[in-house]
């Protein structure tokens, strides 16, 4: 019995730590305010905080938020959407508004500042992480899909 | 109740600024930014060496987002300028107003760079975002650095991510204020970003100068010393080829440059610049880079000759708004003939202090 059932549990845990990342489950969280969507897939959400597009498609201007680089966020953040460490980041924005690509991004050390400057900016769209433990205000989540 | 009625009139008035600031606030928002580059220079150690430090450009950059779709942006520069009691002086480097008419596609007016390849159109003035200490050297011979017009732009088009730009505007003889040609100089490009580090351009440049003056903002320092000053058919097309990755960088910015006179005929330029950096740490990059340049004798527009260049250098990133680039190049010619004996190589080391808040 003892070993079926460790058997078992060894074919649990490996399937979950292989289906989770190809059902692409992440620990980001989006909020946003009057994007003319509620849900977007995850290359139209990488473009827009890439910096590729300038409006949503309401005509309401993207404004980016992300976590500052103290924060718990920072990291996961730009591993997740951009692939390059916290630094790289702060130089790729910094060289898109010097070109004259986008606006400058809105960058917080706290989810509540965040998520109210969203509420008071239409278009504008910001993420955290999950484990910050911050509830997002329902009116404001974005969902991602895969 | 006069009184009282000025007193609720001022109150009005007042309510109706503060209110309108207040509707402005949630989409205005303008940004002072500043860039500069200090530094220190040791020429031609091998023949007659010279030691100073160098004051570099100043750069005043500033954004402002006027309304949703329309937002501003000025580059000044202020740097060294011989003709000045002071020695330096400001220089309009880009004002120009963007309109976003679609989400991915906008129409800008005003002062900016030329689109021709990838360094003019990315780096501008701001030395904080060089790769090398240096612009290629066909900078102050054949590439067009601005265009006073207005431009075409998209990006971001289907799966290769497609961009483009179309510019029609002010020609190299222009100054920011006038062009004393009818027609305009006419830029295309196109991009494509088949990754997320990758990007692949190719642009055509055409202007038609009537005399063969060089405006103060073309950058063509080589032009504005030919005697040639009759009719001259400008054309240049470019190719760049950039990846900036987590572990190496290159870029490659090629230009081929043909320039029709009566007199002379096509004379043919061609110039290519390399550059390949590899990140020994997250901070830190050992580069290489080779600049080659040669005009035809023939041509009129400018007095270039030809320029060899190769150089290794390291960059040390204190901060992404701080570092530090050391190089040490070698500067020649193509060829060792007779035609070129005077031409001697030099060795040069220079030590770049890059900034931007």
């Amino acid at each position: 019995m003892g070993f079926k059932r460790w058997w078992l549990v060894m074919v649990i845990f490996l399937g979950v730590g292989i289906v989770t990342p190809i059902l692409g489950q992440s620990d980001l969280v989006f909020m946003g305010n009057d994007l003319s969507m509620t849900e977007m897939n995850t290359a139209l959400m990488k473009d827009v905080f890439k910096a590729r597009y300038a409006l949503w498609p309401n005509g309401k201007s993207i404004t980016v938020c992300l976590p500052g680089s103290k924060s718990v966020h920072a990291e996961k953040v730009a591993q997740e959407i951009y692939g390059k460490s916290i630094q790289d980041v702060q130089k790729f924005w910094l060289s898109v508004v010097f070109q004259g690509k986008a606006k400058s991004p809105h960058f917080f050390d706290s989810e509540k500042e965040m998520s109210d400057f969203i509420a008071k900016t239409p278009g504008a769209i910001g993420v955290i992480t999950k484990s910050g433990g911050f509830t997002a205000p329902k009116s404001q989540l974005i969902k991602i899909n895969p | 109740m006069k009184t009282y009625c000025k007193r609720l009139l001022l109150l009005f008035l007042l309510s109706f600024v503060i209110g309108e600031d207040v509707v402005f606030a949630q989409t205005r928002s303008t940004q002072f930014s500043m860039y500069g580059h200090i530094q220190n220079h040791f020429d031609d150690f091998t023949n007659e060496p010279k030691s100073y430090f160098s004051l570099g450009e100043q750069d005043f950059f500033v954004t402002s987002n006027i309304t949703e779709r329309i937002s501003f942006l000025g580059e000044t520069v202020v740097r060294y300028d011989a003709n000045t009691s002071s020695k330096f002086a400001p220089s309009l480097e880009r004002a120009q107003i963007k309109y976003d008419y679609r989400p991915n596609h906008s129409v800008v007016v005003g002062k900016m760079h030329t689109p021709v390849n990838y360094w003019n159109d990315v780096y501008h003035h701001g030395r904080l975002f060089f790769p090398t200490i240096d612009r290629p050297h066909s900078f102050s011979y054949m590439v067009p650095l601005h265009t006073m017009g207005v431009r075409l732009q998209g990006q971001n088009i289907g799966s290769l991510k497609f961009g483009y730009d179309a510019v029609v505007g002010n020609g190299i003889a222009s100054t920011d204020i006038s062009d004393p040609n009818l027609n305009k100089a006419v830029t295309l490009a196109m991009r494509i970003e088949p990754t997320d580090n990758l990007q692949i351009r190719f642009s055509y440049f055409n202007d038609f100068l009537r005399t063969n003056t060089a405006g103060a903002h073309s950058g063509h320092g080589g032009a504005l010393a030919s005697t040639y000053k009759g009719a001259l058919n400008f054309e240049l097309w470019s190719n760049s080829i950039a990846y900036f990755g987590e572990g190496w960088e290159f870029l490659n910015e090629f230009s081929y440059n043909r320039n029709k006179t009566q007199w002379k005929g096509y004379a043919n330029n061609f110039s290519n610049f390399t550059y390949l950096g590899v990140r020994v740490k997250e901070n830190q990059t050992l580069y290489y880079l080779t600049d080659v340049m040669k005009v035809a004798e023939n041509d009129l527009h400018t007095v270039g000759g030809e320029i060899l260049k190769f150089a290794l250098g390291y960059k040390y990133e204190f901060s992404y708004l701080y570092k530090v680039k050391i190089q040490v190049e070698r500067l020649g010619t193509i060829t060792h003939d007779h035609a070129h004996h005077d031409a001697q190589d030099r060795y040069d080391i220079k030590i770049q202090f890059a900034y931007g808040f």
